[in-house]
Formats: C-alpha cells, sequence, structure tokens
C-alpha cells in the first residue's frame, strides 16, 4: 500500500481519501472514481468494442461534462459524489482514448441496440458496485480497490502509449485524400 | 481477435455503409485531445493543492455553533455590514470543548481566506490541513496537507513570505507552498516554545533552565524563558536574552499564558501569572527588561488574557473578566492598559456565566475562548467568545464584537454570529 500511495502520490492530492476497515485507500475519493472506473470502463469497451457512432460520442462526452461543475466546486456535493463523477469521467475518458486504437486495429464490433443497453447497464451496475463497497466494504475491499485503481492507472498510460504509437498511422489517414470513412 | 472480428470493419457490407452515420478519423483525433486535455486538468486540479484583511475592511472568525455541533468560519465585512458562513466542519469526538477546532488567518493578497483545521473522525485518518478558500474572487477552494501532523491543536499560522506560509508545530514549525502545494517541517531541538510572527520573521519564547549557583541541593535549577529569533531557511535559533525567574520572584513566569511582541518595535510584552495580581513584564531585546506594569482597574480585580500592542506602542489591551453583577456571571471586558503604568480601564463587551472569575478553570480558559485581534490600521479591535457554547453566553452576547477605538468612549458595534444559510451549499465543507 506504501508503493501505491507513493505512486498515486504523483497522479494525486491525496486528500480527502476514503478509509475502509481502517485502511485508508492511496488516493483521494475522485480519483478512486477515476482508476477504478478506468478499469471497468476498459474491461467493458474491450467486451463489447460498440463502433463509434454520434449518440456514443455525445453520451461519453457528457459523462466527462458531468465532471465540469463538480470538479471546479460550482456545486456542493460529498463524497460519493466526488466518487461517481470521476467514475463517469472515467467511462468518457477510455471511451475516447480507445477511439483510434480500436480502430487502427479494426477491432470493433457492429454497435447494435441490445449491445449498447448491456453496455451502459453494465456500466451502471459497476459503478453502483463500486459505491457501494466504498460505503460498506472493509479493509480487504480497500485492497481490491486499490489495485484495480492501480490497474487503471496503468491501463491509462498504456492507452495514452497506444494512442502516440498509432498517431502516425492515423495522421497519415488523416492526410490520405481519399481518407476511408470510418464506422 | 478472430478474424471474423475483423472482417465487419475492413468489408463493411453495403447496407450498413449506407445506414451508419460517418465517422471521419479526425473525430477521433479531436476527441483524443479532448481526453487528454481533460486528464490532465484532472491531474492537476487534484494535486494541486478573527483575522483582518489586510486592507481592515473585513473579519474573518471562527466560532463554535454548539446547537449544530460545527465549528464554523464567518465573515464579516465592514463597509456592508453583511456576514457570511464560509466554511463549517461538524464537530467529531475528539474535539476539545476548550479550544476552537480551528484557527483563521488572510492569504496576503487579501482574496483569500485560510483555515487551519483537522481532517477526518478518526485517529487513523486524521491530520492536519490547510485551506484557502476564495472570499472576492471566483477561484477554487484548495485543501493543502500539513507535513507530519496529526492534527492542528495549538497550531497557528505564523506569517507569510512570498508563496509560503509558516505554522508552527508541536516540535518545530510546518511550512506549505500555496502556490506548488508542497509542504515540510522543521524540528527544532529541545521544542520551539511559543512562536509569534514579528517584523516578518518568526520570534520565539521558550522554556530555559540553568543551575543555581550555591544552592544547597547540587542539581537545584532555576527556570527561565528564552527570548529569539528562527531561521527559517535553517531552522536554527537566534537567541536574543533570557529572563531568569530570580529576577521575578513576585511571578512564576513559567505559567505565562500571554506574549505579545510590539510591532515594528523593539520591545516584547510578557504576561505573568502573580500570586496577588497579574502583571506585565516589558523587556527590550537589546536591554532585557525594561519595565514592568500591574494592571490596575479600579477596586475591581480582573484576571487578563490576550495581551495586544496598539499601534503607537503605547498601550497594551487584553481580554478580561471580572466578577459579573448577578450571582454566578462574569464580564468579558476589554482592558486598555497604558504602557506608562497608570491606571487601566475596562469597557464591558458581554456577560457570561462562570463560577468566579479568580478560579482556575476560569482563567485557564482565557486566552483560548476570548481572543483579540487589532485591525492592521490599528483603529479597531476584534473581540469574540468563539468557543464559548449557548450554555455560558447568551444568544445575544454570542457574537463578534468590534470595537472602535477612535472614540472615546469606545463604541461597540456587535455583529451575531449568523445564522445558517437556508441553502447547504454555500459554505466549504470538509467530510467527516
Amino acid at each position: 500500500m506504501n508503493l501505491l500511495r507513493i505512486l498515486f502520490s504523483f497522479v494525486c492530492g491525496q486528500q480527502h481519501c476514503w478509509v475502509l476497515g481502517g485502511q485508508q485507500l492511496p488516493l483521494c475519493q475522485r480519483c478512486t472514481g477515476l482508476y477504478v472506473g478506468t478499469t471497468i470502463a476498459l474491461a467493458l469497451i474491450l467486451l463489447f468494442r460498440p463502433r463509434p457512432a454520434a449518440s456514443l460520442y455525445w453520451l461519453h462526452g457528457l459523462f466527462m461534462l458531468f465532471m465540469l461543475p463538480f470538479g471546479f466546486h460550482f456545486v456542493s456535493h460529498g463524497a460519493l459524489m466526488r466518487t461517481f463523477t470521476g467514475a463517469l469521467f472515467a467511462i468518457g475518458l477510455v471511451y475516447y482514448l480507445a477511439l483510434n486504437p480500436l480502430t487502427v486495429l479494426h477491432a470493433w464490433k457492429p454497435a447494435t441496440r441490445s449491445a449498447i443497453l448491456y453496455y451502459l447497464a453494465l456500466t451502471i451496475n459497476f459503478v453502483a458496485i463500486l459505491l457501494w463497497s466504498l460505503r460498506h466494504g472493509g479493509s480487504a475491499a480497500a485492497i481490491v480497490l486499490s489495485c484495480l485503481a492501480f490497474i487503471g492507472l496503468v491501463a491509462l498510460t498504456l492507452l495514452t502509449a497506444a494512442n502516440l504509437i498509432f498517431l502516425p498511422v492515423t495522421l497519415r489517414a488523416l492526410r490520405a485524400p481519399s481518407a476511408p470513412a470510418l464506422r | 481477435m478472430s478474424r471474423s472480428d475483423r472482417s465487419p470493419s475492413r468489408q463493411p457490407a453495403p447496407d450498413a455503409q449506407a445506414h451508419t452515420p460517418v465517422s471521419p478519423r479526425w473525430v477521433h483525433v479531436a476527441l483524443l485531445a479532448i481526453a487528454l486535455i481533460g486528464w490532465m486538468t484532472f491531474i492537476l486540479a487534484c494535486v494541486e493543492g478573527p483575522a483582518w484583511s489586510p486592507d481592515s475592511s473585513r473579519v474573518l472568525f471562527g466560532y463554535y455553533d454548539s446547537g449544530a455541533h460545527r465549528y464554523k468560519v464567518a465573515l464579516y465585512d465592514l463597509s456592508k455590514h453583511k456576514t457570511r458562513i464560509i466554511f463549517e466542519r461538524l464537530t467529531t469526538e475528539d474535539d476539545d470543548d476548550d479550544n476552537l477546532g480551528l484557527s483563521t488567518a488572510w492569504q496576503n493578497d487579501g482574496d483569500r481566506a485560510l483555515i487551519l483545521t483537522t481532517e477526518g473522525s478518526s485517529e487513523s485518518n486524521k491530520h492536519c490541513v490547510l485551506l484557502s478558500l476564495p472570499v472576492t474572487s471566483k477561484g477554487i477552494p484548495r485543501t493543502y496537507d500539513l507535513a507530519n501532523a496529526k492534527d492542528c491543536w495549538f497550531r497557528q499560522m505564523l506569517l507569510q513570505q512570498g508563496d509560503k506560509i509558516y505554522l508552527s508545530g508541536d516540535d518545530g514549525f510546518n511550512w506549505v507552498n500555496l502556490a506548488t502545494g508542497e509542504s515540510g517541517s522543521s524540528e527544532i531541538k529541545g521544542g520551539p516554545g511559543f512562536l509569534h510572527e514579528r517584523n516578518g520573521h518568526v520570534a520565539y519564547i521558550r522554556a530555559a533552565s540553568r543551575p543555581i549557583a550555591g544552592a544547597k541541593e547540587k542539581d537545584a535549577e532555576e527556570d527561565g524563558l528564552e527570548f529569539g529569533q528562527i531561521d527559517l531557511t535553517g531552522s536554527a535559533l537566534k537567541p536574543a536574552f533570557t529572563i531568569w525567574q530570580t529576577q521575578f520572584s513576585d511571578i512564576k513566569i513559567g505559567d505565562s499564558i500571554s506574549t505579545a511582541w510590539e510591532p515594528g518595535g523593539p520591545r516584547v510584552a510578557l504576561l505573568g501569572i502573580g500570586e496577588k495580581s497579574d502583571r506585565i513584564l516589558i523587556f527590550d531585546e537589546n536591554k532585557g527588561p525594561i519595565g514592568a506594569i500591574t494592571p490596575q482597574f479600579g477596586a475591581q480585580p480582573a484576571r487578563i488574557a490576550n495581551i495586544i500592542w496598539s499601534r503607537d506602542g503605547q498601550t497594551l489591551y487584553a481580554a478580561a473578566i471580572t466578577a459579573g453583577a448577578k450571582e454566578k456571571t462574569c464580564d468579558f471586558s476589554l482592558a486598555e492598559i497604558p504602557v506608562s503604568g497608570a491606571p487601566g480601564r475596562l469597557t464591558k463587551i458581554a456577560s457570561f456565566t462562570c463560577k468566579d472569575p479568580s478560579d482556575n478553570d476560569t482563567s485557564g480558559k482565557l486566552d483560548m475562548i476570548l481572543p483579540l485581534a487589532l485591525s492592521p490600521d490599528g483603529n479597531w479591535i476584534a473581540a469574540t467568545p468563539s468557543n464559548c457554547g449557548a450554555e455560558s453566553f447568551a444568544p445575544t452576547d454570542r457574537a463578534l464584537f468590534l470595537i472602535d477605538l477612535r472614540h472615546q468612549p469606545y463604541r461597540i458595534t456587535r455583529v451575531p454570529f449568523p445564522a445558517a444559510p437556508k441553502s447547504s451549499s454555500s459554505p466549504a465543507r470538509i467530510a467527516q
């Protein structure tokens, strides 16, 4: 846990941390939502790989925009809301970061209505489980959530790296006179 | 990834191609940029991090709302005659009834309030934090964690130099960089004693002892107090002078409950507890002891605390309690004590229930519950029974009192503790 505390100190102020069963999480309440949410979101996106569409762009953008009034403290809110907004932000962030790599890898699946509904329903369920475990979890939950947050941090770093690696391919496609339409 | 997974993307069916909205790659690049900027903003936002305003126009004051079990900080604007709560936190079982669980100061720019308070409700997650709240600008609140600080009891904000703010600590002093969020602490060997801001530096007063020459007992020592300044860059002490108990046989200097450095001058006043009456000793940092005052307020015995200098250095002000008109009541007054030794004067501020003004329990709490603050322009004194609940002070006397020193007799303005806002979203809060 101490190693995680040092690691997360580079990306998190580590104030307003959850304490579960006497075990303090190595990151703040909002970052808990962000990095645990990242693990959840990445798992679901890799599972469903819903082909990009305007509705999904907007939906995930909305998830990220939700952070604005809370992150900048325009709206008074408590600990659970901090984590909730962090998790929503993570879902939008991961989807946007996954767009280019999955497109280059041609890994999208058809975005059927039922697949999108499953994807959203599972997302909501996992976020609810996260919030419940923060409210009622003990020290074991603290360890599990810390590990999930670590996975989330690594995943975000890898996704960013993947975007940088695939950026030349994307830019080449952009410069091409007949850039293929994506779906 | 199986080939069947890839094929729909590579070779979409003509029907699907016709009906699916086109999503050019530049949208993905733009969304990638938005995502990365969002994440970076998230990280940066997360890692960031009664006091008179520098222009004497506003007062910050903390108080204990016993009914709501909350410590609160309110801001009073002298020109608009308006008060608003800017911060509150629930009290916990660990909070001390006799000590307000927070202290306040202004950031040097006068736009932000600094509040030092303990965060967390249990031993495992309790720690001292410094909050910076915007009061005139539309900035965002910032929280700074104090290094190696389990709680905030008896910590005070001392002075701000540039972006760095220095605070008194258990074994030395703490500092926080308000721009970068960095914090640290410096230990002082032998303990720092009492720390005070003094002309842009940090002055200390701490206990000293030395063997008594010619004493019958071999290990006999006498107590003393060492005065000096702290070098904030290296935490080294620069002692100025030391006073010894044998120099002041009529008071116990080790029991001093209040000291005040003269603003801009070389003198320091030390309030000593005497057996018959309290005494104020005046020292010059270059010459040592230069005088002693026994505060006289007519026939009325008074206990005083929290001495502060007037701007011209001619007068000392203090919080005083005397026996009230009714049984088991005391009067909280402003004591005006001329440094020349002339008789002093009391200006009554409020009444409260107490056993006896000379009672140790009452006088021992004086410095904690009745703080005074002189405005930077020297025209006002703010006083408040900040820590007392409704059981001690009548509702009308639980207030911020502003004493206008420009008029004789002094004019006192009573600013009631503000009612809780109807919207619970107004004040900043610390989640427990």
